[in-house]
This record gives structure tokens, C-alpha cells and sequence, in this order.
């Protein structure tokens, strides 16, 4: 499994099939005469779209992020699940304040180091791009004409995307720079507001399984992940429980809670945006010498997408994520965790981990020296930003098409960099 | 007889050398870009900060060198000395069987007992009153590094150790004899015959413990990926990250060249030292 900066990386350099004008004709082997994308979740879809806009790959299913809980624990301390973010942290002091020996659960589980599936990460894009929505009009500075932005409403940003010219404006305009915008202040306020809830070894865990087996032995009440998670936590609460049938406990979840303005003093506009993103993609390398093969493989991708199709691959699978197609059903267990979701207008505004694989690194390593408190918010947030244009500079440089001078000449009175 | 295998050689080592060389001339992502940049790759390496950075843990990993060059000589004495054939035999197979067992074995099992929850050096140092020095061994950065230099222990490595070994067996007899009848101590005896005669295995060991530190970062990529913050990023785990996380292949050629000369430049130097106390 590869993530999609390798996929565009492949697709950037001619190694797979682009989908932009196929997914604009019908699906041969429907009945109906719909464009082909027109089977999608209009989200997925969007996400699928690389940053030279390109469809380089087509989602095949998604993997929905919510919280689990332990009933018992919650139970315990007479909490329910929480439906905003004050709720969530008031939850997590409660738990967090009665840990007093090493045998007490924990109200999180996480690592600083390395990425730990579906963790603060995660959270840390959401409330970014919350924050950011006020912002979108003057970031998406080149949407289609006469297009109103409403956060609740995906079609609103349907074909709409933050190219790499209008980053590079927003992040010279301060509007998406970490040392200049005051979200991105805030954020990591928040951020660091819950970090006083996590379990006291989250900046020397080097081993991503610590948290992932932590909640399913009973020892923290909060867990963050996703679909894939299911099938799992089901085959380590058997395995634990069978060394001690103590561990047995029964777990809930619950959607990422809504930011009100308990939390803070920024204005939140719409619903807040839950992690669900692609996961199994449909790709098509490119067959130069015979293209048969492409046009095989495309056929057997259209035939995967009918819905009907979709469905008995969902029925007859062990696999808890949730499928790309509409209207085809996932398992009972992971209906909870997309409700809604489609509604909520997603852009991307801005990456926490920059927009290559070298700030990203940048990206964690600074994560760690900030909640391991061996540097300052003021220094986090500036050596953050220095990552982040310098991230720029070398996307520019690598997709020098894609900048777009007049654009940015017009916008900042300079040329760039 | 040799020249199959020099083709081989040819083949596999010598036109590889030359390609990555070549490589490090170019700007490329590994699939479609590839600009020529001359000398730029190796330039950049002398600007980036990030680069300097590796250097400090390959500086304390840099420890191990003596441990696995030192040690190894004294298992190999103890080895040759033992009188019995029997008991020789088993220190042998003991010495020796550690070859067998994949590294990647060991990497995994120093990891889980370097754990700072469940970690079994945490729990012996709770267990005997020394829970205070209990840390997240490879979460720390003031201990990162020291700890995989201590996985190694008791750092007799099976190599090594059969390379001394095998010079402690050519070592003439009648060498020792004489220095008896001379009334040698066993330190003169180490130091005058030993020593000089072990010279070659020697060289050959340091050789490769040089490059061996030079080289190593499976062991770094598996137990810290370079953390925390990149406080355990040695520069063959540079190359590594720049190479298949960055995709600045050339940039990475250019570091693998640069550890190449390095450790050309550093055996000539440790053979020019060796060949001098001759």
C-alpha cells in the first residue's frame, strides 16, 4: 500500500493513466447514461484530485476516523460521549486527574514520534482547517465564478482546489504561514490544551503499536482511529481476554466532536469536517507498448464501480471501511462513523505537515520538541514556517508549471520566490 | 577460475559505483526528472544543515568501533588459550553462532525491552531500586544513540571474532616459547608479538567496523526512524530518507559517493598508521 505523494509522484512523471476526461463519459456497463463520476462520493472524488489537478487514481473506498471509548471506564466515572470539544477535553481532565498509579487508565494513547495512524495528527488538521474556513475566499482566490463557499455544503467546492500558485500567495499574505496566522496559534493552543490528557510516555513512544494495543488491554477510556481499526480491536480484545477475561470491556465510538465557542474565541462556521478520506484507490499504470492491457484494466475498473458490484465485494469481505460508490452499503458496525459526513465541504486550506515528504519529517521532529516542551510555541511556530516556504520553494521548483507568476505577481506586487 | 567471479564483481560492484557516481551528477526524482547539475548535489551536501546534523550521532555510534575491534581480540586470546579442545569448541560455537541469528531478530527484541512501559531494562532497574533512572531509551535523544551502541554487547561479533581467531592460530609457536625462556610478561607478549603479528586482522577488522558505522541504518530506520527529532538521523539513514522518502535520488548518490571517499580516505589513513608502527 502506498500513500498518494507517491502516487502523485508516479503520476507527475507519466507512469499512470489519468482518469480526467474518462470520468466525464458513462459508465459502459451501466444502464444509466450518468458520468462515470457521478458514482462518487463528490468528497472522495475531490481528494482523489492531485495538486497539478490530475486524477491520477480513482477512490475506491474510505476510511472513516472516530473515537473509541471503553464504556466501562466511562461508566466508571459517570461520563458520556462527548458531542463537543469542551466536552471531550472536560471527559479527558476527569480521567486524566484520577489516573494516580500506573494501573488507572489513561483518558489517550499517543506518540509525538513517528506518524501513529489516525492520531493527533489528524486532530490537528481538523481544527486547523475549522479555524481556516473564515479565510477560504481570500485562500481560494481562483474558485469558479460566481461559486459562494458553504462549509456545510459540499458542492460548493466541487472542482474547486488550493493550487499551488494560491498557496503560495496565502502563505505570503500570512494567511496560512504558521509564525503569522493566529489559527495557527490557536490550534496548537488546543492542541496542546489535550496533550495535558495524554498518557505521560506520548513523547518517548517509538513503537506505533503501544498505542493501538494500549486500548483494547483496557488502559485508556480514548482511542482515535479509524475503519481498519475494527476487525483488529475485535481480534485483540479475544486474544487479551482470553489471557485475562478481566480486560473484557465494551466499546463505543463517537464521531470528532463539535468545536463551539466553549473552546475558543475564533469563529467556527459550519460543521465540523470528520477525517474521512480515500483509502483503496483504483490505478492504471501506463502500458505504452500495449495498450490493451490499459484498456482492460480500465474496463475491470468500471465494472468494480457499479454499484451492484461494489455491494457483493462489501457483503462477502471482511473489511470494515467505507465503500467510494454510492449508495452501496458498508458493514453495520462502520455505518456510525460516516454519518454525515458527506455534507461537509472539505478544501484542504493548508497541511500542518507542509506539501512534501521533507517537511513532513520536519514536520514530526518539530512535533516532538514542542510537546516534549524543549521548545517554545514562538520557535515551533517559526521553525514550522521556515519548513513550510522552504517546502514551497522545492514543489515550485519541482512542478514549475504550476506556478503561475502573473498570478502571483498580481496578488503580492513581487514575483516568487 | 577468478574470472567469472571478477565479472561478477565487475557487474555488480564496479559499473554500480560508476552509475551511482553518475547519478550524483544529476537532479532526479528516480523516475522522470533528470537534469544534470555537475558538482551542485555535493555542494548542497556542504550547505545543509540537516546533513551536519547526522553527524553527531555517528560520532557517539562511533563508539562501537573499539568495542567491536578490542573485544572481540580478547574472546579470540580467551578462545586460543583455553587448553581443553573440548571447551575451545563450545566458546567457538557460542562466539560464533550470534552470525546466525538475523539482525533484524535482535533489532526487534532490543526494541521491545527498551521500552519505557513493559520495557524489560525499565523493569530490572525498578526491580533492583533504580526505577528513578527509568527513560524511554530510544524516545530520549540524550540516550538514543548510546542505546543502540549498547545493543551490541557484549559487542563480540561472530566475524570478527573468527578473523582473530584464525591470526591467533598462525601465530608460530616458538614464538611464545621464546619469550617465556626471556621471562616476557603476558603484556610484553601481547604487545610485542601479538599485536605486530595480528596486524593484518587487525586493519581488516577496523576496516570494517569504520565502514561498518559509516554504513549502518537498518538499525536506526527500524528502531527510531531517526528520532526524536531526528537526534538519531545517521547519514546513511540520510541517504536512505532522501533517497526513498524525499525522492532526491541524486541528492542521496551524492551522500553515498561522499561516505564512499570518506571511507576510502579513512581505511588508507588507518592503513598508513598500521603500516608505519611496522
Amino acid at each position: 500500500m502506498i500513500g498518494p505523494e507517491l502516487l502523485t509522484q508516479y503520476g507527475t512523471s507519466g507512469y499512470l493513466y489519468k482518469f480526467n476526461d474518462i470520468i466525464q463519459k458513462p459508465n459502459p456497463f451501466a444502464k444509466s447514461q450518468k458520468p462515470w463520476k457521478d458514482y462518487f462520493y463528490l468528497n472522495m472524488l475531490m481528494q482523489s484530485m492531485s495538486i497539478d489537478g490530475n486524477y491520477y487514481w480513482l477512490p475506491f473506498s474510505q476510511m472513516g476516523v472516530a473515537f473509541f471509548y471503553n464504556r466501562d471506564i466511562y461508566k466508571k466515572y459517570s461520563l458520556k460521549p462527548p458531542k463537543t470539544w469542551a466536552g471531550f477535553i472536560k471527559n479527558s481532565k476527569i480521567i486524566a486527574e484520577n489516573k494516580k498509579t500506573d494501573k488507572d487508565p489513561a483518558a489517550f494513547v499517543t506518540s509525538t514520534i513517528g506518524m501513529v495512524d489516525g492520531q493527533p495528527d489528524g486532530v490537528y488538521r481538523t481544527i486547523l482547517e475549522l479555524l481556516m474556513r473564515p479565510h477560504i475566499s481570500e485562500i481560494n482566490l481562483r474558485h469558479t465564478k460566481g461559486r459562494k463557499y458553504n462549509p456545510n455544503d459540499s458542492k460548493t467546492v466541487q472542482n474547486e482546489r488550493i493550487d499551488l500558485s494560491e498557496r503560495i500567495v496565502a502563505f505570503e499574505k500570512g494567511l496560512i504561514d504558521p509564525a503569522k496566522a493566529p489559527e495557527w496559534r490557536e490550534t496548537i493552543r488546543l492542541m496542546k490544551e489535550w496533550s495535558t490528557t495524554w498518557r505521560k510516555d506520548y513523547s518517548s513512544v517509538t513503537d506505533p503499536n503501544v498505542p493501538y494495543e494500549t486500548f483494547p488491554r483496557g488502559e485508556a477510556a480514548n482511542f482515535m482511529n479509524g475503519t481498519w481499526y475494527l476487525p483488529e480491536l475485535k481480534n485483540m480484545q479475544s486474544v487479551f481476554t482470553r489471557i485475562s477475561p478481566k480486560l473484557l470491556f465494551k466499546a463505543g465510538s463517537y464521531m470528532f466532536p463539535e468545536f463551539t465557542s466553549e473552546s475558543t474565541k475564533f469563529p467556527i462556521l459550519g460543521k465540523t469536517f470528520q477525517q474521512i478520506m480515500p483509502r483503496g484507490r483504483l490505478v492504471i499504470p501506463v502500458q505504452k507498448k500495449d495498450k490493451w492491457k490499459m484498456q482492460a484494466a480500465l474496463l475491470l475498473a468500471q465494472y468494480l464501480t457499479l454499484p451492484e458490484v461494489s455491494q457483493k465485494i462489501w457483503d462477502n469481505s471482511d473489511y470494515y471501511d467505507i465503500p467510494c460508490v454510492l449508495g452501496v452499503k458498508p458493514k453495520p458496525e462502520s455505518e456510525a462513523l460516516v454519518a454525515g459526513a458527506e455534507e461537509v465541504a472539505f478544501l484542504d486550506t493548508c497541511y500542518p505537515w507542509g506539501y512534501d515528504a521533507k517537511s513532513g519529517e520536519d514536520y514530526r521532529n518539530l512535533k516532538y520538541l514542542y510537546f516534549s516542551s524543549k521548545i517554545s510555541l514562538d520557535e515551533y511556530l517559526k521553525r514550522l514556517s521556515k519548513s513550510h516556504k522552504e517546502s514551497l520553494k522545492r514543489v515550485a521548483e519541482t512542478s514549475p508549471g504550476e506556478v503561475d507568476h502573473k498570478f502571483i505577481k498580481e496578488q503580492l506586487g513581487k514575483d516568487w520566490p | 577460475m577468478s574470472a567469472p567471479a571478477l565479472v561478477l564483481l565487475l557487474v555488480f560492484i564496479v559499473i554500480q559505483f560508476f552509475m551511482a557516481f553518475k547519478l550524483s551528477l544529476y537532479r532526479t526524482d528516480g523516475f522522470g526528472v533528470n537534469l544534470f547539475v555537475g558538482f551542485d548535489n555535493f555542494k548542497e551536501i556542504f550547505k545543509d544543515p540537516d546533513f551536519y546534523k547526522t553527524l553527531k550521532p555517528l560520532c557517539v555510534y562511533a563508539i562501537s568501533i573499539p568495542l567491536v575491534t578490542v573485544l572481540p581480540l580478547i574472546g579470540a586470546k580467551l578462545v586460543y588459550s583455553v587448553k581443553s579442545d573440548r571447551a575451545a569448541f563450545i566458546f567457538r560455537v557460542v562466539f560464533v553462532i550470534t552470525m546466525v541469528v538475523p539482525s533484524i531478530v535482535t533489532i526487534l527484541l532490543w526494541k521491545q525491552m527498551y521500552m519505557e512501559k513493559y520495557g524489560a531494562i525499565n523493569e530490572l532497574l525498578k526491580a533492583i531500586g533504580l526505577g528513578t533512572l527509568a527513560t524511554g531509551w530510544l524516545g530520549n535523544p540524550a540516550t538514543v544513540v548510546y542505546a543502540v551502541v549498547f545493543m551490541g554487547v557484549p559487542w563480540i561479533q561472530g566475524l570478527n571474532f573468527l578473523i582473530f581467531l584464525t591470526g591467533y592460530m598462525k601465530i608460530p609457536k616458538d614464538y611464545y616459547e621464546a619469550a617465556k625462556i626471556e621471562g616476557a610478561k603476558w603484556y610484553e607478549i601481547m604487545w610485542y608479538i601479538e599485536i605486530p603479528t595480528l596486524k593484518p586482522q587487525l586493519f581488516m577488522v577496523l576496516t570494517l567496523a569504520i565502514v561498518g558505522i559509516f554504513q549502518t541504518y537498518e538499525i536506526y530506520l527500524i528502531m527510531t526512524q531517526g528520532g526524536p527529532a531526528g537526534s538519531s538521523t545517521v547519514p546513511a539513514l540520510y541517504l536512505f530518507q532522501n533517497a526513498f522518502k524525499y525522492g532526491k535520488f541524486g541528492y542521496a548518490t551524492a551522500i553515498g559517493v561522499l561516505i564512499f571517499i570518506i571511507c576510502i580516505f579513512l581505511t588508507i589513513i588507518n592503513k598508513v598508521i598500521l603500516i608505519k608502527k611496522d
